[in-house]
């Protein structure tokens, strides 16, 4: 009898400390996949806006959840040239989606668990766009982790 | 005896889930560690070419490379004259892994130089005050006295910056001292001149005097610039333009060393401009990620 319950209590022990294990594994394999998916994106925007000018962006009515913009590829010897079409990165609430569009080449790449628009066009007249990717997604149950990243990228041409 | 075989498979059950559990959590940890330096790499790696891109503009026209932090972080800048007063600079930064590995970033851009204007110097000899010409001197070109003028209206650049780049700095030096080529430099103590009296010496490019100077024999070829008291005399032969910014006194001494010549000659001062190109600020006008 002693035994069963010794084996019961341990048994108990163990299933619950299974569940909190679990859920705290979840929540943190989710937490980290947020914030490399999130490097990711912010990446991938830094990496296009370094790019550009103020201008380009002026010139496409930005907005926190949209930018269009074409860059730079070269110099002719009197003027910058620019790419023959822009790049979009549009942002969807409904469906949580960051979508790049580059029109150059037609092919885009979506950015999924993206909680809230990313952009913040104040700022566009001191040359610079903020960024910030807030990322969320269920990892368990109700516990839906958020992970944030944000960046000031000064536009390099202009 | 059942009783103790409960414990043992129950205790090796614990240590099974609870070696699972650990071993769960290296991974992670590890994959973790990986991604975060897989982007501190990277990052470095950017960083190390944006400096590349400005250790290039540093040495325009010349091409730079280094390390920076340790030798495992290093860039490699390019130049590339494309046309007139524009640069490329083709810039790597390279992060060498333990493992050895590497994570790189390439920037390519387009500069442009800033050239001071030739036309700022329009005469062969231009004073600040009296300018006194006596005997046969032969000045081929305008000439100015009283004209108003100063270091860095003329040469888009302050005396600090150009002496910073100068090819040959001398501190109260020997009589008719070489080499003076590219952009040389004078500094003279309070009563100590410069002199050149050698017919034998020659000269080029930017000589810029601060103090009083001596010229009574050489050949030159492109910008004398005195602050101080410029006295010629002899047959000393200036090809370019001179300028003096205090008490000017050009005296011919035919009689023991012939003629002072001085030709107004644009292309020595072409010349001897062409190497302050890469002093003045350099413009990006084309930045892009390759």
């Amino acid at each position: 009898m002693m035994t069963l319950l010794v084996f019961g209590v341990i048994s108990g022990s163990l299933l619950l400390a299974f569940g909190i294990t679990n859920t705290s594994i979840a929540v943190g394999a989710t937490k980290a996949a947020l914030q490399a998916q999130a490097r990711t994106a912010i990446n991938w925007i830094i990496k296009d806006v370094r790019q550009t000018s103020s201008s380009q962006i002026n010139n496409n009515t930005p907005a926190g959840d949209y930018i269009k913009f074409k860059v730079v590829t070269g110099h002719d010897g009197m003027n910058a040239t620019w790419s023959l079409d822009a790049i979009e990165y549009s942002y969807d609430e409904d469906i949580d989606t960051l979508t790049r569009t580059d029109h150059n080449t037609g092919k885009t790449f979506q950015f999924a668990d993206i909680a809230e628009p990313p952009f913040d066009v104040s700022t566009l007249a001191e040359n610079y766009l903020t960024i910030t990717i807030t990322m969320r997604k269920q990892a368990i149950g109700t516990i839906s982790p958020e992970v944030s990243l944000s960046s000031e990228v000064k536009f390099r041409n202009g | 005896m059942a009783k103790r075989g409960v414990a043992l498979v129950l205790a090796l059950l614990i240590g099974i889930f609870l070696t699972v559990i650990m071993g769960a959590f290296f991974l992670k940890t590890m994959s973790e560690n990986n991604q975060v330096q897989r982007a501190v790499n990277s990052t470095r790696a950017f960083w190390l070419a944006e400096a590349g891109v400005a250790e290039g503009i540093e040495s325009l026209p010349d091409n730079a490379s280094g390390t920076i932090g340790s030798a495992n972080c290093a860039y490699s800048a390019v130049v590339t004259h494309l046309a007139g007063t524009y640069y490329q600079i083709d810039s790597a930064g390279t992060v060498t892994l333990p493992s050895g590995g590497s994570v790189s970033r390439s920037l390519s851009v387009v500069v442009r130089t800033d050239p001071v204007d030739a036309d700022n110097f329009q005469h062969a000899i231009r004073t600040t005050v009296e300018l006194r010409i006596q005997g046969s001197v032969d000045i081929n070109g305008p000439y100015e006295d009283f004209a108003t003028f100063s270091f860095p209206d003329l040469f888009d650049n302050s005396q600090e910056d150009v002496e910073d780049a100068a090819t040959h700095t001398y501190t109260d030096p020997i009589n008719n001292i070489t080499p003076v080529d590219g952009i040389t430099w004078v500094n003279l103590s309070p009563g100590e001149e410069l002199h050149i009296t050698s017919n034998t010496w020659t000269g080029s490019g930017l000589l810029v005097v601060a103090g009083d100077c001596q010229i009574t024999g050489g050949t030159f070829d492109g910008i004398i610039y005195v602050m101080g008291k410029l006295r010629m005399s002899g047959n000393p032969v200036i090809n370019g333009s001179i300028l003096a910014e205090s008490d000017t006194e050009v005296v011919e001494d035919t009689s023991v060393t012939g003629n002072v010549t001085i030709n107004y000659d644009a292309t020595a001062i072409a010349d001897a401009l062409a190497f302050l190109d890469f002093i003045a600020p350099v413009e990006s006008v084309a930045w892009r990620e390759i």
